[in-house]
């Protein structure tokens, strides 16, 4: 047996008798960033709801540390930037970080050092509603990593984010390269993907495959996922 | 655009469930009927046989050498009374009732020989045009036979307190079969409470399309829809939809009830009010020309139920476009969709509980009163009030739809954002 | 035991944390402010439509006193002159002429103590009018009746009652209807206690548990609680809280208006409803009830939350629930529900005081079983 971080075995799940994973396995062995990649609708949001157990598997096991996921064990050691809409519109940035904050027993000063490296800080005191959708990006990423948690999800955080926030949360991935975390960064922004990983989890079917891409994480979508279609004809 | 409308309601689940509930209370309610009924009848049996053995010892001992021929017969008639109601025989508790009303002292088996002196003779004298009615037309009476009464004879007569419980008996009528239930939620409020249920699943037909910050109107504007025509789409299925929700749970509710207990007679006597005569009554009592007509110059008319249940639907359909309508404006000013949603469900029910006055909107919406024409004798109104309640109906409706369609500023109405 | 009093500690602060969430939800999206002006607004209503039934009620007690001094007054009408010396197969008679006329005047003059809202006066006038119906009974059995509809028994037990009334120095209640403080915020808390309206309530007033569940933002949440009993447990207290707020205000205005309107009224809470109960008995046993009927009924909307996606379709099945478990004749005594049902209807009826331990303990099983939906529920708005 490998010495696993993160291992999920036989996972299966069905929504509204659609069967989104089959037998799933996944094992990552070491910490780093990781891609994960699937058309539309195919299922990256799914799994991580799985993992921090906002669904339920049919069967299977999720474990980190060797640990199976729990709730419990989900509040301690995941965190999770989830989409936008999971925010309340009317209240604000700040009261979702002191919210957070005050859950994992984080110090208020990370607060500060946070809103200043994501560059949060000039809208942390409006409301959500009142925000870009590359603002509430940042926040929802700020909220991710106010507690320091050993397996960090990000469904695509680089959606409608602007050219500089993009090189934010890029130099902050590049971060994560190198510490003992494990980041798993669903995204559709495949260029962006090949700049701050190579270790890529492809969505296969029912199944989940992890594989190192020197090619290219476009060439190696385009091989698993894309086929011949007919182009779109403009009339005049 | 209506066709959107339409998708975006049966999505949501909508339908189904509005006809669905509607038929659970109408079902409740036969069954509910049928249960207190059975009750009622139970309790009258009980007391007709007491009735009748004291009847017996009082007699044996008044004469004790025997009995002369009309207590004979007397004690015939009481026993036949008896009889019938156990059996449940409608035509023959008709006729006997009728008996014991064509006496100068009328009464019934079941509620004792004493009890309708205390009635006002009006009452009496309704309740013996309503058999004679029945009897005339070969139509069973509901059972048990129960006197005519109404709100405002009912509040005055003097009845002991000790036979408070005997004259909710003789005055509690159970509409059992599926014509007749639809006449009792004429009278019970049923109207109101059809309403609350039709608005728990339109109540929100435009508030919807406010969700906090998100205005869907404005991707309508978009494909160069009017606000105009959004409200009309809006109303043209709202109105739409509660007529067939309304209509496709009264046809399941008939279905139901005729297999249950069978549809009920279309000819049975409706006591309504109009312009008539001084009547002469058939008692004898001082007062009972005086309280006879006491209604006047409206006097008590017994029309057949088919002819109120055509001025009901009327009046219903009347009620669903006023309905309608104050839903789109009360949605038109609280963007809130529960707010609005639960508004238009309470403001239905608070005609169940306000009191009766010339002052309270609600008690113009009593179809029963409307349609029989007591509210044209609490209004000290000669002509009937039917046309008048209906035309002021939609007048209201009218604007009501005219201040919804009037443009307010950006996103006019209530919001909590 | 010390990693006992850290995790206890823990949760204490996590209930903190999420009560104070809940409080600046409330508050930046002004729900105080709805649930005061509700509040209010009920309070108001509930006023307007006492102060309207009862003003009908007194008419309609004015117009059976009039018909009732009428019937005697053509009686006495053409009584001949009593003679100087009464002949002795004439003192019954003349007995009963007396009693007569001590009951039209009572009559007429409960007739006009109430025309005038003088309810001290009434009661003086309605005990004299009893007495007087008491001695005529006594010469001529059952004849009181023909004037006022009542039978011997009821006449004794109300005058038994009027003089409890006026030896405490209170005012007589017709049927449920008053404007005094202590009986109009007795029925105002049998009607919000009466399951169907409860629950018609608690729909309006657990509005954070459905802005969590209705929408995605309840991800948020459970993602950042260690135990999600954490959530239902909080979504409970803000429940309670926030209907207390609701119970609070509207007990304070209605007590305002009373205080204002019903002061020609003085009901006390020792007012005997019933021979069984009085109006402070009543009043203790809906207190007993308060607590578990909200906790109850806020876990059984929490539950309809997670499990019927469609609002309409969940607040209809919301009423049927609440209004069958009250109104059908299942098991009545040991009811929790349909005691509070009755209470309402009628509220001289005694309350099994136990059935609310029943209630307490159906609260807690419920709040057990959202707490397992919870934990077992698929999130329903997954891609």
């Amino acid at each position: 047996m490998t010495d696993s971080i993160f291992q999920i075995q036989n996972l299966s799940f069905a929504y509204h008798r659609q069967v989104i994973y089959g037998q799933a396995n996944l094992t990552l062995t070491d910490p780093g960033v990781y891609g994960l990649i699937g058309p539309n609708g195919s299922g990256k949001s799914t799994l991580f709801n799985l993992i921090t157990r906002l669904l339920r598997p049919a069967k299977g096991t999720i474990s980190l540390d060797g640990t199976v996921l729990t709730p419990a064990r989900v509040f301690a050691s995941v965190a999770y930037a989830q989409d936008s809409s999971v925010l309340y519109p009317y209240l604000t940035g700040r009261d979702h970080l002191r919210f957070v904050a005050k859950q994992h027993g984080v110090a208020r000063e990370r607060i500060k050092l946070l809103s200043d490296e994501l560059e949060v800080t000039d809208f942390i005191d409006r409301r959500v509603a009142r925000l870009s959708l590359g603002q509430k990006q940042r926040l929802l990423i700020a909220l991710a990593l106010l507690p320091e948690s050993r397996l960090l999800l990000m469904d695509e955080p680089l959606n409608g984010l602007d050219p500089d926030s993009v090189i934010i949360i890029r130099d902050l991935l590049e971060a994560f390269k190198t510490s003992d975390q494990i980041v798993i960064v669903s995204s559709h922004n495949l260029d962006e993907l090949d700049k701050v990983t190579d270790r890529l989890i492809f969505k296969v079917d029912h199944g989940l495959s992890l594989e190192t891409v020197a090619e290219g994480a476009e060439a190696r979508y385009a091989k698993l996922y894309r086929h011949p279609r007919k182009k779109l004809v403009h009339h005049a | 655009m209506i066709q959107l409308e339409l998708i975006k309601l049966w999505r949501q689940n909508k339908l189904l469930p509005g006809i669905l509930v509607l038929l659970i209370c109408m079902i409740g309610s036969i069954e509910a009927s049928l249960y207190f009924q059975n009750q009622s009848v139970n309790t009258a049996i009980q007391y007709s046989q007491t009735n009748l053995a004291i009847f017996k010892v009082s007699a044996d001992k008044r004469w004790a050498e025997g009995w002369l021929p009309d207590v004979k017969t007397d004690y015939k008639s009481y026993e036949n009374q008896l009889t019938d109601l156990q059996h449940r025989n409608r035509s023959a508790m008709t006729t006997d009732a009728l008996t014991s009303y064509s006496t100068p002292t009328p009464y019934l088996l079941y509620t004792g020989f004493d009890i309708t002196q205390g009635l006002h003779a009006g009452e009496n004298e309704a309740t013996h045009q309503e058999l004679l009615y029945l009897h005339r037309y070969h139509i069973g009476s509901m059972i048990p036979v129960t006197i005519r009464t109404n709100p405002e004879t009912a509040g005055t007569n003097n009845i002991p307190a000790n036979e408070a419980e005997v004259f909710q008996n003789l005055s509690t009528r159970y509409y059992e079969c599926g014509w007749w239930q639809i006449w009792f939620w004429a009278i019970a409020g049923g109207l109101l409470v059809s309403l609350a249920i039709i608005n728990l699943f339109f109540g929100d037909i435009l508030a919807s399309e406010w969700e906090g910050s998100t205005d869907r109107t404005r991707w309508l504007r978009l494909q160069n829809e009017t606000h105009t025509k959004l409200i009309l789409t809006k109303l043209a299925v709202h109105f739409g939809l509660s007529c067939l929700l309304l209509g496709l749970a009264l046809g399941l509710f008939l279905l139901y009830a005729w297999l249950r207990t069978g549809l009920g007679d279309l000819r049975y006597p409706v006591q309504t009010w109009a312009l008539g005569k001084r009547v002469v009554s058939f008692y004898n009592w001082m007062t009972a020309n005086a309280e006879a007509n006491y209604f006047y110059p409206l006097h008590i008319v017994f029309i057949p139920l088919a002819r109120y249940l055509g001025q009901l639907s009327v009046f219903w359909v009347s009620l669903l476009f006023l309905n309608s309508t104050v839903t789109l404006l009360v949605n038109r000013i609280l963007h809130i969709r529960l707010l609005a949603l639960l508004t238009m469900v309470i403001v239905p029910l608070l005609g169940l509980v306000l009191p009766t006055s010339i002052y309270n909107p609600f008690t113009y919406l009593k179809g029963d009163w409307v349609i029989t024409n007591y509210l044209g004798y609490l209004l000290n109104q000669r002509a009937p009030v039917f046309p008048w309640v209906v035309g002021i109906m939609i007048a209201a409706g009218a604007v009501c739809l005219g201040l919804t369609l009037v443009p307010l500023s950006h996103r006019g109405g209530v919001h909590f954002d | 035991m010390l990693s006992s009093i850290a995790t206890r500690e823990r949760s204490w602060c996590t209930m903190h944390n999420l009560l104070f969430f809940s409080w600046l939800r409330i508050r930046r999206r002004l729900f105080w402010l709805m649930i005061l002006g509700t509040a209010l607004l009920i309070s108001s209503a509930f006023f307007g439509i006492t102060k309207w039934q009862l003003q009908e009620e007194n008419t309609t007690v004015v117009r059976q006193l009039d018909r009732g001094s009428d019937s005697l007054g053509m009686a006495l009408y053409n009584v001949p002159p009593k003679p100087a010396k009464v002949p002795p197969d004439q003192i019954v008679y003349w007995q009963i002429i007396e009693a007569k006329k001590v009951l039209l005047v009572a009559m007429h003059r409960a007739s006009q103590a109430k025309t005038a809202g003088d309810e001290h006066a009434f009661l003086r006038q309605h005990i004299a009018l009893l007495q007087a119906a008491q001695k005529l009974n006594h010469y001529q059995p059952g004849v009181a009746a023909a004037y006022m509809s009542l039978d011997a028994p009821t006449i004794a037990k109300e005058l038994k009652q009027d003089k409890f009334l006026r030896s405490t120095g209170q005012t007589l209640i017709t049927s449920t209807y008053s404007l005094a403080p202590r009986a109009l915020i007795t029925r105002l808390w049998q009607l919000l206690l009466c399951p169907p309206i409860l629950i018609f309530l608690l729909v309006g007033l657990n509005w954070l548990w459905r802005d969590d569940f209705d929408t995605n933002a309840h991800q948020f949440l459970l993602i950042h609680v260690r135990h999600r009993r954490q959530v239902v447990s909080e979504n409970i207290v803000s429940t309670v809280a926030a209907t207390g707020v609701f119970g609070l205000v509207s007990t304070a205005v209605l007590w305002m208006l009373g205080a204002l309107f019903g002061r020609n009224e003085a009901i006390r809470w020792l007012y005997p409803l019933s021979p069984q109960v009085s109006l402070g008995q009543q009043a203790i046993s809906l207190a007993l009830f308060t607590l578990p009927a909200i906790v109850c009924l806020a876990a059984i909307v929490q539950g309809s939350t997670l499990l019927l996606h469609h609002l309409s379709t969940r607040i209809a099945v919301l009423v049927i629930v609440a209004a069958g478990g009250t109104f059908l004749p299942l098991a009545p005594h040991w009811n929790p529900f349909n005691q509070l049902g009755q209470t309402l209807l009628a509220w001289q009826t005694p309350v099994n005081n136990w059935t609310a331990g029943i209630l307490l303990g159906i609260a807690i099983v419920l709040m057990m079983l959202v707490s397992i939906l919870l934990n077992h529920r698929n999130n329903r708005l997954a891609d």
